[in-house]
């Protein structure tokens, strides 16, 4: 049977927001165990970072100068309703994203996406949350990635489960790309500290010290980060991932157009997979992050016009009759 | 010759009492009737903690089905459980015979009526229901005038509410010609019945059910416009906030077919098609759980977001069927319900197999008067609402409530009919560890697509709270299952 497109819209928002959700909640955390020893000027700098790797474009002290601290600044990444991109709103919007598609994801998802939603619900009514908020970021990763796990274990590898992938990884790339776009446009003035937290925000900290060691380089960090093809998080693994989806996903659905949307990752993945360190330096590494973002949202902008919003639409809009005259 | 029983009513059923009330199960305290021997003799033997287990295993099945329905009024998003009584209701084979002799007699009938009033018209020239009443029925859509529908069928699933007299006779109380529920509670109420009873099964012979979705399939098969190619059938659901969502999931994962939402479709040169990953696919039957209104903002409802744009057209053009069709409502309009058995004559020249109950129009000033002196023991019911919605129950109601509708029947006498209040038959049910007798009703599910195909069982409803008369599940009903015997 052909997947509905709306079906197909679902399982992506679904997984995007979730592991928007994971990245969030583990910046969050990151940061905040950062800041901890740090003195208030430098902890200044480390929070506009944060702001800057979660795509906020206020920095914080614009934030402090109209009186927030830091303890409404995380209450608003967090569980602010208002602002989109808070885990709260995340984890809403992948769970009624998994309602709607309810009769299709195994019940087994469905549990686990809904249990982590009323723990969510429940932790903002806590006003003691402020107090240990490890804790709830600790539960927002490992709900996430119970959810993945179950996920894994429990679908049926048909389109699918390639759109839950796709999303998945799409919004890993994006997070990755901007998170290094933010680290590196901030100049080569880094502290120690810093690059163990940029590699924590990526979990990579343990992997990377498994493949090079403690001594944490700059360059191996970027090689690592951007372009090692088997650490999941790393930006080429994850458009490996998208360009697998997108051509299983095609595979299936030889009613649809996906020349330019193939065409669009396939480029990104070579220049990914055949691209050097050198090169990229030479050729400036924060423009070539903020190239992957824009080429980030054409793969999706591609994938809606092939599977999504495909051009009937166009041939459906009336034409007025100031068009014809 | 089985002697029946006599005895002094025991264990569970000590304080089972008869009343005027038809009794499904006993003619007399102690004494069953011979289709619930078998029954009355393993409750019996389970005991009352044997039986609460049971009940609790299967509630526990519905919880963990995700079996439940929404209620409106209430906070957003209230999700219930279906209340599920573990006794099943059991119809004789020959009962069964007769009113599946009536329901189809019915149900042919009404599509008759359907396709003249839509067409030529001969039931009002020849003055057997007054073209007024036709005409005012607020489900009548002027639009379907002239539109041909596959097979002159317009009613392909009906929801027939019966009720059993005094007497024993079943009668017609509600005939749901337009998107009538509840089909999936039938179905599974009989799963859990299969797990809490299995050897009753072996031994009493109770006819299946399971193949509802299959029967439903070939029916909206038959009603395909294009017989050159297997048609591509889809449910459309309301979405996830309606009410009946899980059986909307329910039948279109038994069936096979897609569950979509209006905005899952749309209409180019007067075809359907459905938005897939795999391109567009054209859709020929679309079996819709959306009412009229909301079918088609471009026809219907404008501010309906749940329809197709474009939808009624690419029907009027035969291009798709639509199951059941657009304008049904007109069938089953409680005022027009009153001309049933007319309309069975009329049409067929037979003699109606199922009795209607009485039923008053009240545009009558004579009849109105009478009825709005009665008020307190009559039944009022407005003519084009379901689900026990804007409904007053004489005995049970308060002077103000009457006041009301007195008032409300004044202002709008055409909206409104009033009936006996029906001394429904009573069943046993297990509540709170005792078996008590409820008021029950009766929903068969009556299929036509090149044939009516009534599949052998139906909703038994029950009115869960002590003496209360109404069984709607909105209004706190309950169901159990019915089964209907091979002999």
């Amino acid at each position: 049977m052909t997947m509905l497109s709306r079906v197909a819209d679902h399982l992506y928002w679904m997984s995007r927001y979730l592991e928007r959700a994971e990245h969030t909640a583990r910046m969050i955390d990151v940061f905040h165990n950062l800041v901890l020893e740090q003195e208030p000027s430098v902890a200044a700098r480390y929070w506009d970072k944060l702001l800057a790797s979660l795509e906020y474009d206020q920095s914080y002290s614009e934030m402090e100068a109209s009186g927030w601290d830091t303890y409404q600044l995380t209450q608003t990444l967090t569980f602010d309703s208002e602002n989109a991109s808070s885990i709260y709103s995340c984890i809403r919007g992948a769970r009624d994203n998994a309602r709607n598609v309810r009769e299709l994801i195994s019940s087994e998802m469905w549990n686990e996406i809904n249990r982590l939603y009323l723990g969510v619900i429940e932790s903002r009514r806590d006003e003691e949350i402020g107090a240990h908020p490890h804790d709830f970021y600790q539960t927002v990763k490992e709900g996430a990635q119970l959810f993945q796990g179950i996920t894994d274990s429990t679908t049926y590898r048909g389109p699918g489960w390639n759109f839950i992938q796709l999303g998945r990884y799409v919004e890993r790339a994006r997070a990755l790309a901007v998170l290094l776009e933010a680290h590196f446009k901030a100049g080569g003035n880094e502290d120690y500290l810093e690059l163990v937290a940029l590699l924590k925000c990526c979990t990579a900290f343990e992997a990377f010290c498994k493949v090079y060691s403690p001594e944490l380089q700059r360059a191996r960090i970027v090689q690592f980060l951007l372009l090692n093809s088997e650490f999941p998080h790393s930006v080429r693994f994850a458009v490996d991932r998208i360009d697998r989806s997108l051509s299983r996903i095609a595979e299936n659905a030889p009613g649809a157009d996906s020349t330019r949307l193939l065409r669009l990752t396939g480029r990104l993945a070579s220049s990914l997979r055949f691209g050097t360190l050198e090169e990229l330096l030479a050729q400036g590494l924060v423009g070539f992050l903020e190239d992957i973002r824009h080429q980030l949202a054409d793969i999706h902008g591609a994938m809606y016009q092939a599977y999504v919003t495909y051009p009937i639409e166009q041939a459906l809009v009336p034409v007025t009759a100031g068009e014809f005259w | 010759m089985a002697r029946t029983k006599s005895e002094t009513p025991t264990g569970p059923f000590q304080n089972y009492t008869l009343s005027a009330a038809f009794d499904e199960m006993f003619t007399a305290p102690g004494k069953s009737r011979p289709q619930y021997q078998a029954l009355y003799k393993r409750i019996l033997e389970l005991g009352p903690d044997e039986m609460r287990h049971r009940q609790q295993a299967a509630d526990l099945s519905f919880l963990h089905q995700g079996i439940t329905f929404t209620v409106y009024g209430r906070e957003e998003g209230t999700e219930k459980i279906f209340p599920y009584d573990l006794l099943p209701r059991i119809i004789t084979a020959k009962e069964w015979e007769h009113l599946e002799r009536g329901l189809t007699q019915r149900l042919v009938a009404l599509n008759l009526f359907l396709d003249d009033i839509y067409h030529k018209g001969c039931i009002l020239r020849d003055k057997i229901i007054p073209r007024d009443l036709v005409f005012s029925c607020k489900h009548f859509r002027k639009e379907m005038r002239g539109v041909d529908v596959p097979r002159q069928v317009y009613v392909s699933v009906a929801g027939t509410d019966l009720v059993r007299l005094a007497d024993g006779t079943f009668a017609v109380l509600e005939d749901n010609l337009r998107v009538p529920s509840g089909v999936s509670y039938m179905l599974a109420n009989r799963q859990v019945m299969k797990w809490a009873f299995p050897q009753l099964f072996r031994n009493i012979g109770v006819r299946p059910i399971d193949h509802y979705g299959n029967a439903l399939l070939n029916t909206l098969r038959a009603l395909a416009p294009q017989k050159d190619r297997e048609p591509t059938i889809v449910l459309l659901t309301p979405g996830v906030y309606n009410s009946a969502y899980f059986e909307h999931t329910f039948l279109a994962r038994q069936m096979g077919i897609q569950l979509v939402e209006g905005r899952d479709l749309l209409v180019h040169d007067s075809v359907v098609y459905m938005r897939t990953v795999s391109g567009l696919k054209r859709v020929d039957v679309i079996y819709r759980r959306v009412d009229d209104d909301f079918l088609d903002p471009l026809a219907f409802r404008p501010d309906s977001a749940l329809g197709v744009p474009g939808l009624f057209n690419a029907y009027r053009s035969g291009n798709v069927t639509l199951s059941n069709a657009i304008g049904t409502g007109v069938a089953d309009d409680k005022a027009v319900y009153a001309y049933v058995p007319a309309i069975i004559k009329y049409y067929l020249k037979e003699e109606p197999v199922l009795q209607n109950v009485e039923t008053y129009l009240l545009t009558e000033d004579s009849v109105r008067k009478h009825v709005l002196d009665r008020l307190d023991q009559l039944v009022v019911k407005a003519v084009g609402e379901s689900g026990g919605y804007d409904m007053l129950i004489g005995p049970h109601s308060t002077a103000k409530e009457r006041e009301e509708f007195r008032e409300r029947i004044e202002a709008r006498p055409r909206n409104y009919i009033a009936q006996p209040t029906l001394d429904l038959s009573r069943a046993p049910c297990f509540i709170d560890g005792v078996v008590e007798p409820r008021h029950v009703d009766l929903r068969p599910y009556v299929l036509y697509g090149d044939r009516v195909n009534i599949v052998p069982g139906g909703l038994t409803r029950v009115a869960l709270r002590r003496g209360s008369l109404v069984v709607n599940s909105s209004q706190g009903g309950g169901s159990k299952d019915t089964w209907v015997l091979f002999e």
